[in-house]
């Protein structure tokens, strides 16, 4: 046997009796009492076309379909076929060519499968039985003993064919299930291991079976192991368990701070201004030399040389201040920015805010282009991860370790407190919606909720008429919004709301300080008017000195005094305008070093704000990116952790409609479970599913199994698994946030994990006590067609304990056989398979292997066993 | 003594219209500025008809006066003038050779009054500078001086270094300290007063505005569009739930 793929029932019959097995078998399989199986009516089979036609019979529909292709697209593990044929009539004997058609084609198809194949004869007491049955040489040919029996140890009353009794048609049924191991829980069939008897010998054959099926049971307990919409289990630690945590709000705000400090680069940096140059002190010496300096400046008329040098910095700093205006009212960028609403009042979506803060911060830059934002995988994973962590304790990161009590791993129980559900979202009431369309609020968007709050105070004092209906809503949003924001990722998402608003603010703020600094900085140009005072002085006092120093020289040199008087007066009038010029320019420059101070504290604040504001903008994108990929995980993780393992199927008991009619070697029943059972199992199990980690495969399985509404994004995403985490545009969405909302949606309607599903089943083969429990109360209907409850050892009694073998039914053998015993069952096939919950107990006995002329009826003269050639070798 | 309508007679007329004309045009350059017209007007009005040429200068309200760097640089070397010619009056202004006669000032009235008369002028000017006199001081002040530096040159010319003093026949008169020093402070008045109209100055006075309208209230805008991110929306709970966090965000 393959390891994997099922095992594919077919039974073939002429098409009176495959009919009527199509219709019982459909009946049964609709209400989950039987396994799918196809069904191949012999008299459709076109000799000249190699298809044969079959029906898949499944609890849905039944399909037609080509045996040949069903068996092709199925993954088989073994066929079991059964060629019925009845007695009583020849249009529904079958031929040993119709069979070894329906047999060639199996093998031809899976040619490496196994096949166990069944040659079942049955009929009414005294019909054509040793003209009829059909004796295929390596078959197993069985013929159903026609009678009712409810164990092998009871008495047993013949049973024919009839239109009017269903209980042969059912018989044959059931027989037939039980021979093919079509009863939910059986493993395998009876004869799946066994040699069929060499020389084409017919085999009588008796079959008794009690099905339980557990379909509600397994619903109940799937949805108590499986739902943790509400509460979360503790996880299995080694030979502990976890414990709950006390203050779980606190234990997610703890983690979402840890998360937000090992990831701080997202938020908003650290602004650092720059160091203003202290004031300087000026000497004599250093006095007279800047004198020095400043008068020749002031002869060379150019009187603001000296403070131009020192303010040409500020200049151009002053210049840079023209791109101020990033901002205006007008400016329709500025409304989605600041206050992210369109120009029509209604909510922006992220990609529009995300394209008109590119556009606003490009104005800013003056650049045409400007640097992609950096993705921050890294934070993603860890947010999912934490959160995992919180309700599972698993440890999946150094930084982000699981909480504990004690030294006692503890985990948060409630799953609103990691996670706000994504389909919880906040809409207006159509009184208030005509007003403020479009606003359909995600749970967990803090954003969104600062925005509405303003958007609601705005209408209430425009609209005074609806002030109560908007003070309801602002009450019933204020206490919606504070729910999410006491869990983890809403408690993430309030910290990356507030950079958002801190970083509009700041924004703003230094946009009003650069203007401010900008208009300082043309008033530093006016006050340079007493530069020009300063060096007129200046001119002046040298135009002076240097006329005087003609004047004694003149004299000088016309006798008027002698030279060295003249030298000394030279002398005292050089010292004097030197003296005089420092002391005048040291008053002077002192306030025009103060002034300078300014223009330098200006122009550091004036280049801080302007580099600032830049870095704000830049800080702004990024949070504004990762508060939008906050929100793309954040409904990732709340459909997830509201459903890790998918959602179990409607918990409704099933009715049992079968029951009446039924012959007594069949009984079908349903097991109904209480509920402290379901509870008490779940409890048992609970530490073998939920394990430390538990949530780490279940969120592996929740993001590989991709919605096919992604369409061709979902091949995108299979083939690069870093799209994700590159985030870029598909169809003007992102990627990550389309992928987000088709997951979250798909969530909702996610059957239950396979691989969950699995593993209870491991754990009801294992835990045959769990299986008794739950197992332990059976519906089932009585040949009149009530409903009667009884216990499963009531349910199955008589066939516990098979070691009676009894006779089989007379009427199905030649009187006149030579074979004393032939009516003496040899052998008893006792079989109790689960599947699951699903249990079936079958029991099947078996006479000896007998010629077809032993049998009842008169023997055909060309009949017999079917030569092997025919064939064509496969036997 | 010259012939009248000599050469000498004409030359020294030029010499006196000459030295007339430098400040008269600088005059008229300053002039022709005020009046928004182009400064050579002035100067060739200035420098052509001395004096008399800056009538033909229209005239304009002048406006609040004000010095500049060239009328203050004017007021101290007029000062300095003023210094050197009243102590011109104390030196000898000439010597005549061969005996030990010498002539001062001091010694006769008359001369000791004009040349005081002359440092008071420079004085005047020097004050008129420096308490706003403006172009009218200065103006007479220049006309005075130019003239007399003119008249003391076309002297020179005519009758050399003793003109201003009775020197027997036969005697040389050599120019004393007092003379040169004398001579000195009228050039240094004389360059003075011909920068000295650069530096005056008047600005035009404004007209009074009328008070301007004063601009309405701003119309109150709805409070919560433009509230910084701190604050509260909403009153009900004014701290946090879990552990009052002290760090800034928004709350409602």
């Amino acid at each position: 046997m393959t390891p994997s793929g099922s095992d594919i029932v077919v039974i073939a019959a002429r098409r009176p009796v495959a009919v009527a097995l199509q219709a019982v078998l459909h009946d049964w399989m609709v209400q989950a009492l039987v396994n799918p199986c196809r069904i191949v009516d012999l008299d459709s089979v076109d000799p000249g076309n190699p298809a044969i036609p079959a029906i898949v019979l499944s609890a849905d529909d039944a399909q037609p379909v080509s045996l040949q292709q069903d068996l092709a697209h199925s993954r088989v593990r073994g066929v079991r076929l059964a060629v019925v044929g009845v007695v009583d009539e020849d249009a529904t004997a079958v031929t040993a060519q119709q069979a070894g058609a329906v047999l060639e084609a199996i093998r031809q198809t899976v040619p490496s499968v196994p096949c166990v194949q069944l040659s079942v004869s049955a009929g009414s007491p005294g019909a054509e039985w040793a003209g009829r049955a059909l004796a295929l040489f390596g078959w197993h040919n069985l013929a159903v003993s026609p009678e009712e029996s409810a164990a092998p140890s009871q008495g047993a009353a013949a049973l024919a064919a009839s239109t009017e009794d269903p209980r042969w048609l059912l018989l044959l049924t059931g027989t037939l299930c039980s021979l093919t191991g079509l009863w939910p829980g059986q493993a395998q069939a009876p004869f799946d291991q066994r040699q069929a008897p060499s020389g084409g010998l017919i085999v009588p054959v008796r079959a008794f079976s009690r099905s339980v099926s557990s379909g509600s049971v397994q619903d109940a307990l799937a949805a108590r192991l499986v739902s943790v919409r509400d509460r979360y289990p503790t996880p299995r630690v080694d030979a502990l368990y976890a414990v709950s945590i006390d203050n779980e709000s606190a234990a997610a705000i703890g983690m979402a701070e840890q998360l937000l400090a090992k990831h701080a680069d997202v938020l908003a940096r650290p602004r650092q201004p720059s160091a203003v140059p202290p004031p300087v002190k000026i000497g004599a010496w250093e006095a007279v030399k800047q004198f020095l300096g400043f008068a020749g400046a002031a002869l060379l008329n150019a009187p603001r040389a000296a403070a131009a040098a020192v303010n040409r910095t500020l200049s151009q700093a002053a210049a840079s201040a023209v791109q101020n205006a990033i901002f205006g009212g007008a400016d329709s960028g500025y409304a989605v920015v600041v206050r992210g609403v369109r120009a029509d009042g209604s909510s922006a979506s992220w990609t529009d805010y995300e394209d008109s803060l590119d556009s606003v911060t490009r104005r800013a830059f003056g650049e045409g282009e400007l640097a992609p934002v950096l993705q921050k995988p890294a934070l993603w994973r860890d947010f999912v991860d934490a959160g995992m962590t919180l309700l599972d304790a698993g440890n999946r990161s150094t930084e982000l370790t699981p909480r504990t009590h004690g030294s006692q791993r503890a985990v948060i129980t409630t799953t609103d407190v990691v996670g706000p559900d994504p389909t919880d979202t906040f809409t207006l009431p159509a009184s208030l919606a005509a007003f403020l369309p479009n606003w359909n609020i995600e749970a967990g968007d803090d954003i969104a909720v600062g925005r509405l709050f303003e958007r609601l105070d705005y209408l209430g004092q425009t609209q005074p008429h609806l002030a109560q209906v908007v003070s309801a809503e602002r009450n019933r949003l204020r206490e919606w919004a504070n729910a999410a924001r006491d869990s983890y990722a809403g408690h993430v998402g309030r910290r990356l709301g507030d950079a958002h608003r801190g970083l509009i603010q700041e924004v703003q703020d230094l946009t009003a300080a650069i203007d401010r600094l900008s208009g300082q900085q043309v008033r530093v140009e006016e006050d340079s008017a007493e530069e020009d005072e300063l060096a007129s002085r200046v001119r002046v006092m040298t135009g002076v000195s240097v006329s005087l120093v003609a004047i004694l020289i003149s004299l000088a040199a016309l006798g008027v005094f002698g030279w060295l008087w003249a030298a000394l007066g030279i002398l005292l009038i050089v010292l004097g305008w030197a003296s005089g010029g420092a002391y005048v320019h040291m008053k002077s420059s002192a306030r025009l070093h103060a002034l300078i101070h300014r223009q330098r504290a200006a122009a550091t604040e004036l280049d801080d704000a302007i580099r600032h504001r830049r870095e704000a903008l830049e800080d702004l994108r990024r949070v504004s990116r990762a508060y939008r990929q906050f929100l793309d995980w954040s409904r990732v993780l709340g459909a997830f952790i509201h459903a890790p393992l998918g959602n179990p199927s409607a918990t409704a008991e099933r009715e049992l409609h079968v029951g009446r009619g039924l012959p007594l070697n069949l009984a079908i029943g349903v097991a109904t479970a209480d509920q402290e059972s379901i509870d008490d199992v779940a409890n048992r199990w609970r530490g073998e599913l939920f394990r430390v980690g538990w949530l780490s495969d279940a969120w592996r399985e929740f993001t590989a199994d991709l919605p096919a509404s992604l369409g061709p994004l979902r091949h995108h995403l299979q083939n690069d698994p870093n799209l994700l985490a590159n985030d870029p545009s598909y169809e003007r969405v992102p990627v990550l946030t389309r992928w987000s909302t088709e997951l979250s949606a798909q969530a909702s309607k996610r059957g239950m994990s396979p691989g969950v599903g699995a593993r209870i089943v491991d754990l009801t083969r294992a835990d045959a006590k769990a299986r008794d429990r739950l197992l332990s109360r059976v519906l089932v209907r009585d040949p009149q067609g009530q409903r009667r409850h009884m216990s499963r050892t009531e349910f199955i009694e008589g066939l516990e304990a098979s070691d009676a073998l009894g006779s089989l039914q007379p009427g199905m053998f030649n009187p006149a056989a030579s074979v004393v015993d032939i009516r003496a069952v040899k052998q008893t096939f006792s079989q109790e398979d689960a599947t699951g919950l699903d249990v079936a107990l079958v029991v099947v006995q078996v006479g000896g292997a007998y010629e077809p002329g032993q049998f009842a009826g008169q023997r055909r003269e060309d009949a017999g066993p079917t030569p092997l050639q025919q064939t064509e070798g496969f036997i | 003594m010259p012939e009248l309508f000599s050469a000498e007679w004409f030359l020294s007329l030029l010499i006196v219209v000459l030295v007339q004309a430098f400040p008269s045009a600088a005059f008229g350059i300053v002039l022709a500025r005020r009046v928004d017209r182009p400064f050579w007007h002035g100067l060739l009005a200035g420098f052509f008809l001395p004096w008399i040429g800056l009538a033909f200068i229209p005239r304009r309200p002048l406006g609040e006066r004000y010095t500049t760097g060239f009328a203050h640089y004017a007021m101290v070397m007029l000062f300095v003038a003023f210094i050197m010619t009243f102590a011109s009056v104390f030196q000898e202004w000439a010597e005549v050779s061969g005996t030990d006669e010498e002539y001062t000032p001091a010694r006769a009235l008359p001369v000791a009054i004009l040349v005081c008369l002359v440092a008071i002028l420079f004085l005047v000017g020097s004050l008129g500078l420096l308490f706003q006199g403006g172009m009218p001081t200065a103006l007479t002040v220049a006309i005075i001086v130019s003239l007399l530096f003119g008249w003391y040159l076309a002297l020179q010319y005519l009758y050399g270094a003793g003109a201003l003093f009775a020197v027997p026949d036969g005697m040389k008169v050599e120019a004393g300290p007092g003379a040169w020093l004398a001579l000195v402070a009228l050039i240094t008045g004389y360059v003075s007063l011909t920068v000295a109209p650069f530096g005056l100055k008047a600005r035009p006075i404004q007209p009074p505005q009328p008070p301007q309208p004063q601009p309405a209230p701003p119309i109150p805008q709805a409070p919560g569009w433009q509230q910084p991110a701190s604050q509260q929306w909403g009153s009900t709970r004014p701290t946090q739930g879990w552990d009052n966090p002290p760090r800034k965000g928004a709350t409602w």
